[in-house]
């Protein structure tokens, strides 16, 4: 039975002609008597009330848009949640990834313990929301976004903020007396990428025990996350880096367990190494954001089970992109750039095809350059879907991202803390 | 109701009870305690009733889904339980009070979308009759209410020798860069 995704001259005639009359095992997939196409706000119109009013073809969409696959989204929330759950620790998933309230109320309603943000806009949007326990992973150090963080702790009991050294954590207690409440605070520790966080051991414990004592702050324990380990190429690399670096962050847990502080929350670990995490001791939940949506960066670094491809979790952010041009011998051109891709590498992929390169990096444009082995070409007008580079700047480049079930739009989602990196 | 009005009322506001407490502050003690007759008595009383209801209302209003930031800072103060409640008997202990809310109405305004002001939100009456209202019209009602009650209080401080002076709604509009 023929599936979207098969290949062939022309998907949309494709889908015209076959799928419409076909039997049983393509009654899933929802294709339109006739292709119309909808502007952005077309489509939005038709979204009321949490319910699509009218059938729209997943290939009717304006290009380039921004698609998740809701089946394989539920898929990777699913393995993930149970994974970690038979490992013994949560997740607490980042919501810097998908920026979308909703994805971040799957997680929590399946059991994460709370979510992450990057930035206290972020943080603020989640809250706004409905979401009620977030933990800022990076410290703030100016006055405005310090005393933004205090205000949206005054409003949201369940908000903790990070700091990383003693003159910040002087700072947020000032800060945090002047409104006349208790802030919830974990001490950052570097795994040692040098980028962010105090260094481990006795300099993190003198924080912990400052933090513990200054006036206006409670302390809830320490977070190391490990960036630099996330993408380690091979698993049996990956398990050995991440585990030795996160040797200095237990000792500190120790540390401040033997010197009577707390160890509530020690948060680290991401989307590569989620199943590598649990074996660091006193770890209570990973950071992981990617899973949801995967992309090229990730595929690449292997997983336990397939050495190659990191198939853990499925691909289920895509862009649709038209072609705009197919003159030119090996070649065609798109309508997906850098505006519509990022320039992160390694670049896009065709979803489903091989034997073609894509690149984005041209403002406006995308190229995709056949090998002699394509699996197809394609002419003007056909959409291709792409696997995205790297997922958390594709998805701040959007303003919604339409939630698809085989093949058909089943609801509009806003990135509501799209452009939040303030 | 747009984001604009908002706006333009909550600038209204402020301008208007920094002019009234301004005035209020040139009466004596006796004759800002003094029982003029108005429904809440007295200039003071006027004054303490205004407070009141926008806590009550505040609070309300900070309930509603889009959690407006702004209205954080209400978690620390009381909701009154009378509506002729005394919370300060003084005016300068009042007026920091008002001020504080003075700003963080300034920020709701700054806060409400479209979207928002478009989006019911459930609260109690004193008396605890449930209602269910886009929030644009409770809203409305607010900004009204106070326009209301400052009415009385020129009345009141007119009777007392002071005059207030314009307190008209366009010379904020003139002399605002709202958007």
């Amino acid at each position: 039975m023929p599936k979207a995704n098969d290949h062939s001259p022309s998907r949309r005639r494709f889908l015209q002609s076959s799928l419409q009359t076909t039997g049983a095992g393509a009654a899933a997939l929802f294709a339109p008597g006739v292709v119309n196409g909808y502007t952005a706000q077309e489509v939005q119109s038709f979204y009321v009330d949490g319910e699509m009013q009218r059938n729209v073809s997943k290939w009717e969409l304006d290009t380039p848009a921004l698609c998740v696959d809701l089946d394989l989204l539920d898929a990777n929330i699913d393995t993930m949640q149970t994974t970690l759950a038979s490992n013994g620790i949560a997740s607490r998933p980042h919501a810097k990834t998908h920026k979308t309230p909703i994805i971040a109320h799957k997680q929590l309603d399946t059991g994460s313990v709370g979510i992450c943000a990057a930035k206290v806009s972020e943080a603020e949007v989640m809250f706004q929301n409905g979401i009620n326990d977030i933990l800022l992973t990076t410290t703030n150090v100016t006055p405005t976004k310090i005393r933004r963080a205090m205000n949206l702790r005054q409003a949201c009991p369940g908000f903790i903020q990070t700091t990383d050294s003693p003159e910040n954590a002087r700072l947020l207690s000032e800060a945090a007396q002047a409104l006349g409440i208790v802030a919830d605070v974990v001490v950052d520790v570097d795994p040692g990428g040098n980028r962010t966080g105090i260094t481990p051991g006795q300099p993190a414990l003198a924080l912990a025990q400052l933090v513990d004592q200054l006036p206006g702050l409670t302390l809830r324990g320490l977070l190391c996350y490990d960036g630099g380990s996330q993408h380690v190429m091979g698993f049996a690399a990956r398990r050995d880096q991440t585990l030795g670096r996160l040797v200095a962050a237990t000792e500190t847990f120790d540390l401040f367990n033997s010197s009577g502080l707390s160890t509530e929350i020690f948060s680290g670990g991401g989307t590569g190494t989620y199943n590598i995490d649990h074996a660091t001791r006193g770890l209570t939940d990973v950071q992981v954001g990617s899973y949801v949506f995967m992309d090229a960066q990730y595929i690449d670094i292997g997983g336990e089970t397939d050495n190659e491809v990191y198939s853990d979790f499925a691909p289920s952010l895509t862009i649709l992109t038209t072609v705009l041009n197919d003159q030119y011998a090996g070649r065609c051109t798109t309508d997906a750039g850098a505006k519509a891709c990022t320039i992160n590498q390694p670049w896009p992929r065709v979803k489903g095809e091989t034997g073609m390169d894509y690149t984005s990096g041209s403002d406006e444009f995308g190229t995709l350059r056949y090998g002699n082995d394509a699996s197809r070409t394609y002419k003007v007008g056909d959409k291709l879907e792409l696997i995205v580079s790297h997922c958390d700047p594709v998805v701040n480049l959007y303003n919604q991202m339409y939630a698809i079930r085989n093949d058909r739009v089943e609801a509009v989602w806003p990135i509501a803390a799209r452009g939040m990196s303030a | 109701m747009l984001p604009q009005n908002c706006q333009l009322l909550a600038r209204y506001n402020q301008w208007m009870n920094d002019k009234l407490y301004a005035c209020a502050s040139q009466l004596s003690e006796e004759d800002l305690h003094k029982d003029m007759g108005a429904f809440f008595g007295s200039v003071l009383g006027t004054l303490n009733h205004l407070v009141v209801a926008d806590i009550i209302w505040m609070k309300r209003f900070a309930d509603h889904p889009a959690r407006f930031l702004a209205l954080a800072p209400l978690s620390q103060i009381e909701r009154p339980d009378r509506l002729d409640a005394i919370v300060h008997n003084n005016l300068e202990a009042l007026y920091a009070l008002r001020q504080q809310l003075d700003s963080m109405i300034l920020g709701l305004a700054d806060e409400v979308t479209g979207e928002s002001l478009n989006t019911r939100f459930a609260y109690r009456n004193m008396k605890g009759d449930e209602f269910d209202d886009r929030l644009m019209y409770p809203l409305q009602h607010f900004f009204n209410h106070q326009t209301h009650h400052r009415g009385q209080l020129t009345t009141l401080l007119n009777q007392l020798g002071i005059e207030v002076g314009v307190t008209d709604l366009l010379m904020v509009i003139r002399d605002s860069d709202l958007p």
